[in-house]
């Protein structure tokens, strides 16, 4: 399965493909904005997503909109610091599947990503 | 929801801050009284890295979280990064900062909109606020560093 990673901290991103290699996952590609991210996702078509809100250029909730309008089948599942649960519900109706808030521990993105491919 | 008065958002601030670092590790941080920041005085409170993050909709401002080195380092080898470099200290800063502000919106809510951080490293002379607005600076001390948060919002409507 492919698994992309978006968000503006090379940090978070190196945790998390660390995290999620292996776990169910072979190829992983990484995304630094909402813009790289929607560029990422149409041309290479992961399978899961795991995108970050509060980014440059183009926001998460943004390119989640972008990202189910062209490809629907993409699991999208959010990882962000914004803990209101306004944000969570704004989400799911962009069509997130899944809300894992910062900071994580592996177990939590372990269990998410379990709960949104199962 | 009612909107939080500036009192409310610096409780909320320095509560989230303290979960953080208490969430960061097994030691829980040693936090200072929040105390107004004195003209003339910024540059004692820019240590080796800030992270500016500015606030709109139920307040108007700027918070700027600001580490020094140490602290940084830490909290970068926390997340699994062996030897951290001044851009993974800047990466983390900026990442700290995010986390304590956009965990405080459990409580303020989402018209406590927050931008991206932009980071500063070196310790600059002036502090990037808003002029005019009453500023506030709450320290913090963990596993032998220090981190400033500074709170500088608008005057209430």
């Amino acid at each position: 399965m492919k698994l992309l990673i978006v968000d503006d901290s090379h940090i978070i991103r190196e945790t998390i493909q660390g995290i999620l290699r292996g776990h169910r996952f072979t190829e992983v590609r990484q995304a630094a904005d909402g813009v790289s991210a929607v560029a990422s996702a149409l041309a290479w078509n992961p399978d899961v997503v795991t995108m970050d809100i509060t980014m440059p250029e183009l926001d998460g909730l943004s390119a989640v909109d972008q990202i189910t309008a062209a490809r629907p089948r993409i699991k999208i599942l959010i990882v962000t610091a914004l803990a209101d649960k306004q944000t969570a519900v704004e989400a799911v109706r962009r069509g997130a599947e899944g809300f894992v808030l910062k900071p994580f521990t592996p177990e939590d993105l372990r269990l998410a990503l379990d709960e949104l491919l199962d | 929801m009612k909107k939080p008065s500036r009192d409310e958002v610096l409780g909320r601030l320095v509560a989230s801050a303290t979960r953080f670092f208490r969430g960061a590790g097994d030691e829980a941080p040693i936090v200072g009284s929040t105390v107004p920041l004195l003209p003339g005085r910024a540059r004692e409170v820019l240590l080796d890295h800030a992270a500016r993050i500015e606030v709109s909709g139920d307040q108007q401002g700027v918070i700027v979280f600001s580490l020094e080195e140490r602290l940084a380092q830490s909290l970068a080898r926390r997340l699994g990064v062996a030897q951290p470099t001044l851009a993974h200290c800047a990466d983390m800063t900026g990442e700290a900062a995010n986390t304590v502000v956009g965990n405080a919106r459990r409580e303020l809510g989402a018209n406590f909109r927050i931008s991206v951080p932009t980071c500063i490293s070196g310790r600059p002379a002036e502090l990037p606020l808003d002029r005019g607005a009453e500023v506030r600076v709450t320290a913090f001390d963990w596993r032998g560093g220090r981190a400033y948060l500074v709170v500088c919002l608008g005057l209430e409507q």
